[in-house]
């Protein structure tokens, strides 16, 4: 996809990449990718498209949510994780102004707080004992 | 009354989790509801979803305490919202013909295997033997910038698509090379000069190919093809100026893919370019090298030049 197809056809079309996780990661990071474009290219429709698709139509925020659990880790200011892919979609909806995306994320959070709990205990265990591979 | 009873046993395994209780293995599936979490669409460490079997007990899970994840669905608004970006207008539509069949376009992504400068018109040349050899790969171009220029000349490069598929070195596929050449500008005017290749009688030879003295400069590009398979293949470019560079001007380096476009769209869609072309300096202008875009913008479209079939060589 290039942004001049963007300004031509109003859109772009990933195919849909099933139930698999790793093709499902795979997709949101070119969708995420994206965004810089959009925010460079000054395109905010191109902009709205993106967080739509991740948003609504695949539904990133909740197919993946140990997301949240990353980001907020990373937030709290624990040096805890490597730079994880999860915990980039929060960096990438803070950095290129996606803040429809950022208020899902953080609705997710919200909903969630129990899941994110747990999310965060697996995540310090698996830190304390040395196996947090680098993602 | 059944869920005081079934909270009490909250770590015992009662549950068997499978999709197809049929069809699935019960080994090792028999889950307590302190270990399954409704609405979950992955495993994440020792939380498991519940899978299809289970979830039709979901109120009975319910009772028992399941966590469940909230997840908010989407409104009617929010897929209107949706519908409403798979709109093609129709002037949209008749514009991308146009692009597609290079009519009527007035301006050219061209992609410039070189540094420029910011403000420059008059392109400078970097090192052509540090230019020899030009990979995509982000390491590289972070060193070796690829530029993008905007021009409102079009380019019209007379060129050859071939797949030489014969690039015994390489172990890693096939080897898509691609030769454009133009010939010299008797006019001795700068910029490219318009070749038709519907009015000429010659045809387009590979750089390098025997004969072939018409042509004054030459650019090789191969599209290095990973061989494994699926569309996921990643694309390598290694960008190869086979001429003697040094005795063409600056200009004839404007041999290079290039992609059509229409500067009324773009200005309408994209804030950047309609402040662009509306500055009375960039107007004057053969080229727009563009200012302050960040790397990643430009690689992107550099990249799409090189490896898309929608671009013209």
């Amino acid at each position: 996809m290039s942004f001049t197809d963007f300004v031509y056809t109003g859109n772009f079309d990933y195919p849909n990449p099933g139930d698999d996780a790793n093709e499902q990661t795979e997709l949101l990071f070119e969708l995420l990718d994206l965004l810089p474009r959009a925010d460079e290219w000054d395109m905010p429709s191109l902009r709205s498209r993106i967080e739509t698709s991740v948003i609504d139509e695949h539904k990133f925020v909740q197919r993946l949510p140990l997301q949240h659990a990353n980001s907020k880790c990373l937030l709290s200011g624990l040096q805890c994780l490597p730079l994880s892919p999860s915990s980039l979609v929060r960096h990438y909806a803070e950095l290129y102004k996606a803040t429809r995306l950022a208020d899902a994320l953080d609705e997710w959070a919200n909903q969630n707080p129990h899941l994110l709990k747990k999310f965060s205990e697996i995540q310090a265990s698996r830190i304390n004992q040395g196996v947090m591979k680098s993602e | 009354m059944a869920g005081e009873f079934l909270k009490k046993v909250s770590d015992e395994k009662l549950f068997l989790n499978v999709d197809d209780p049929n069809v699935d293995n019960w080994h090792g599936q028999w889950v307590s509801v302190n270990e399954i979490v409704l609405n979950l669409y992955y495993d994440f460490e020792e939380i498991k979803r519940v899978r299809t079997f289970l979830r039709s007990y979901e109120t009975l899970l319910h009772a028992t305490g399941c966590k469940s994840m909230n997840i908010k669905e989407r409104t009617q608004t929010e897929d209107d919202v949706l519908s409403s970006f798979s709109r093609q207008t129709a002037v949209m539509k008749i514009f991308d013909e146009m692009r597609k069949q290079g009519e009527l376009t007035d301006i050219a992504f061209v992609a410039s295997f070189r540094n420029q400068s910011e403000d420059d018109e008059h392109v400078v040349m970097s090192d052509v033997e540090k230019e020899r050899k030009l990979t995509m790969d982000p390491q590289v171009l972070r060193s070796e910038p690829l530029g993008v220029s905007v021009t409102s000349e079009e380019p019209k490069i007379l060129g050859e698509l071939e797949d030489l598929d014969s690039d015994s070195d390489s172990d890693s596929g096939r080897v898509l090379k691609v030769a454009v050449r133009r010939k010299k500008d008797p006019s001795g005017l700068q910029g490219p000069r318009p070749l038709d290749t519907a009015t000429t009688d010659e045809e387009p030879k590979v750089a390098g190919a025997p004969g072939d003295v018409e042509a004054d400069r030459m650019l090789k590009v191969g599209v290095r093809l990973r061989d494994d398979g699926g569309p996921q293949a990643k694309l390598k470019e290694e960008l190869e100026p086979v001429a003697a560079v040094d005795e063409y001007s600056d200009t004839d380096t404007d041999i290079k893919p290039f992609l059509r476009a229409h500067r009324a769209l773009l200005a309408a869609a994209i804030p950047y370019f309609r402040d662009r072309m509306k500055g009375w300096g960039d107007s004057r202008r053969r080229r727009l090298p563009f200012h302050g875009t960040d790397f990643g913008a430009k690689a992107l479209l550099g990249e799409y030049l090189c490896t898309s079939s929608a671009v013209h060589h």
